[in-house]
């Protein structure tokens, strides 16, 4: 696989997983405040 | 499996020149507006069934994410797949590639096929998955439109989905004649691309426009952790009126320059009278007169 695709399949994961796990994280310290 | 790096490299690589072409971002909108289930009514009814304080702004971040990254993973999957099929059968992964029905019911049972050790297992396993995920959509689809029947015309449960799965077996029929896979085609295309953008275009400037907008956002404001500020308004009167009205536009223009997959005329306007119909159907619906109207 080129250097680029793995950039860009690196990128997607931090981006999609990363936002979601930070949102969830707030989701939760909200419902538990 | 041999094969499916190349599989994943053309998934993964990216080619910037596309963002220039205008088919790419409306592709792009048909399939985030399914994916989420936007401009069906599916969203409008789940979110009728929410707790009233709960955290709309939050609450939507989380499902857009979770959605799209879902949808990213689950695509390792299927161009892994495909990069081996072109490699079985000495192909490249752009001749193998199809979308929305051909990917489901042609290339994949014929990828799977190929897969050494327990083929009709895999592919047994396939269809199981498939099924489940048509009928967890379906519950979604149904659910859009006997809820509506319901709160209209305050009739039971029962008698709403059993209206709207006859109507909907009567109306499959069609796909059950030899040309039914060309049928699906068509107006599968139809319905997702120019009927879900055309019917957030209409949503959007009903909310946009003609309701109070400040009003609504105060409420977001009010029960979300998120605050959302005054560009908010202005995305949603201007930007995405504007985006939504140009890419329906250009493909519109791009398909009377050259039909759709190749079909004649004739056919596709199927697809417009398909959509013709359910805005027929709804206005007559919306019409006549609710139980619930005073």
């Amino acid at each position: 696989m080129s250097l680029e695709a793995i950039a860009f399949a690196i990128f997607g994961f931090l981006i999609l997983y990363g936002g979601l796990a930070y949102f969830l994280y707030r989701a939760i310290k909200a419902r538990s405040s | 499996m041999p094969g499916a790096l190349d599989g994943l490299e053309w998934y993964l690589r990216p080619d910037f020149s596309k963002l220039g072409d205008y088919k790419i971002w409306i592709a792009a909108f048909g399939q985030i507006f399914f994916s989420l289930s936007l401009a069906m009514g599916i969203m409008i009814a789940y979110g009728s069934y929410l707790p009233e304080k709960s955290d709309i702004a939050n609450n939507s971040f989380i499902v857009g994410l979770a959605d799209s990254a879902f949808s990213f993973l689950i695509g390792f999957a299927v161009f892994g797949t495909l990069g081996y099929m072109a490699f079985a059968t000495n192909t490249s992964v752009q001749e193998v590639v199809a979308g929305g029905v051909g990917l489901a019911f042609v290339v994949f049972p014929q990828a799977l096929n190929l897969i050494p050790g327990f083929p009709n297992l895999v592919a047994a396993i396939f269809f199981l998955t498939l099924i489940i995920a048509g009928l967890t959509s379906s519950i979604s689809l149904v659910e859009s439109v006997t809820s509506s029947l319901m709160d209209k015309f305050k009739i039971s449960r029962t008698r709403a989905v059993n209206t709207v799965f006859a109507l909907g077996f009567l109306g499959s029929l069609v796909y059950t004649t030899t040309a039914g896979l060309y049928w699906l085609d068509i107006i599968d295309h139809f319905i997702n691309y120019y009927g879900l953008v055309l019917v957030a275009l209409l949503e959007v400037i009903a909310v946009a426009w003609f309701f109070n907008l400040p009003s609504l956002r105060d409420h977001i404001n009010t029960i979300s952790e998120i605050k959302i500020g005054r560009w908010w308004d202005w995305s949603l009167k201007y930007a995405t009126v504007a985006v939504l009205a140009s890419l329906l536009i250009l493909d519109i223009w791009g398909n009377l320059q050259k039909p759709y997959g190749d079909y004649s005329i004739d056919a596709l306007c199927v697809g417009i009278l398909v959509i013709l119909l359910g805005m027929l159907v709804s206005a007559v619906i919306t019409a006549r007169r609710g139980k619930d109207v005073a």
